[in-house]
């Protein structure tokens, strides 16, 4: 879709169409304050691009609004949320065949032990993490990220992936296997000696 | 049956999610995870994962406003809606436009001595040129032209219309 220009706006605005969406303007502000930072830190993992992340997340809640649905609860309209986002991202992948897997700089590791302890330390570790983390199946990272970074219930999990709920279990049992595998096998880093 | 989860697991990552972990949990829950490979997992996947989300370095990241946000959607929907209420009026004016060329041209052939006379003298150089018992000034002058003309005019247009449809409806 091609982008509004100044004068696409002034028709639309001064339009009396009416636009039914399913929410009305304040229960989706509440509901976009409470669930957009959490589904952009999402995104932006899964697509380990912010800009990307930026897109998706307008897309997704574009897409949410336009649903016609009723939820049970406000766990289960995240996760709906969550779905949508999950898809465009595939779609994304699949489209893009792989998606910029690192796309964000790496710090300059020799910089690192000169920069102070606790800001090197998490430097490393942060990209250590981003290195195993890219050595997963998107279905893993999802799931790790949701379900401890983000700390989704099973169910919510399982309505997000399109998996079934008493498979989530075994799932992230092996995910996180392998990532904790990957961590504990990183390649050992040079001190570097830099004073 | 291999076991993929650990009772103790729950309160892991409680100790984690609270930051007690490691030193202010009880030695007990310490001896667990020292024996036990699953809480160990968690220990190091989960305590990775919540280390990303404090130290967020993407906490900085501008997310577009709530009132913003509703506001892309409003003016997206109606253009949607405006794009969608148009459709019909475009394919009647493509149809009617097409309708209008292909009835002039059918017109002018049929009425116009200076055009078909015209179209004749091309045809009969390009009859004369192909040297053939059916050139089209020997149809012409059979009078079986014109139809052949109105009727190829036709087809032109029922081929070309369901394209100039599709380009003038297709989304950008």
């Amino acid at each position: 879709m091609r982008d509004l220009t100044f004068s696409d706006v002034e028709r639309l605005e001064a339009a009396e169409i009416d636009v039914p969406f399913e929410m009305d303007e304040a229960a989706f502000r509440a509901f976009y304050d409470r669930t957009a930072r959490s589904l952009w830190n999402y995104l932006s993992r899964m697509t380990c691009d912010p800009h990307v992340a930026d897109d998706l997340l307008q897309e997704s809640f574009y897409r949410f609004l336009r649903t016609r649905g009723h939820w049970e609860s406000e766990a289960h309209r995240r996760a709906y949320l969550f779905r949508i986002a999950t898809n465009l991202v595939r779609d994304g992948r699949r489209r893009a065949r792989r998606v910029h897997i690192v796309a964000l700089p790496e710090p300059d590791e020799r910089s690192l032990p000169a920069a102070g302890g606790d800001i090197a330390e998490a430097s490393v570790r942060r990209t250590d993490l981003r290195r195993a983390m890219d050595r997963l199946r998107p279905r893993e990272r999802a799931l790790l990220w949701l379900a401890y970074a983000q700390g989704h219930a099973h169910t919510e999990i399982a309505n997000t992936l399109g998996v079934k709920t008493g498979s989530v279990k075994l799932l992230l049992f092996r995910a996180r296997r392998k990532l904790a595998g990957l961590l504990r096998h990183v390649p050992a880093r040079t001190d570097g000696g830099h004073s | 049956m291999k076991t993929v989860d650990c009772c103790r697991e729950q309160d892991v990552l409680d100790a984690l999610t609270s930051g007690r972990w490691p030193e202010r949990t009880d030695d007990e829950l310490r001896d667990h995870v020292a024996t036990c490979a699953i809480c160990a997992d968690v220990v190091d996947v989960a305590g990775a994962l919540l280390s990303e989300v404090r130290d967020d370095e993407f906490g900085d990241a501008r997310i577009p406003s709530s009132a913003v946000m509703w506001w892309r959607a409003q003016m997206r929907a109606r253009q949607e809606a405006a794009r969608e209420a148009a459709r019909p009026i475009t394919v009647a004016q493509v149809i009617a436009s097409l309708s209008a060329i292909a009835l002039t041209i059918t017109a002018a052939v049929a009425l116009s001595p200076w055009f078909g006379g015209l179209l004749r003298s091309w045809m009969s150089g390009l009859g004369a040129a192909a040297a053939s018992d059916l050139a089209p000034s020997a149809l012409l002058a059979q009078g079986w032209m014109l139809p052949v003309l109105i009727i190829a005019g036709i087809g032109v247009w029922v081929v070309l219309a369901p394209l100039a449809i599709y380009f003038a409806v297709a989304d950008d």
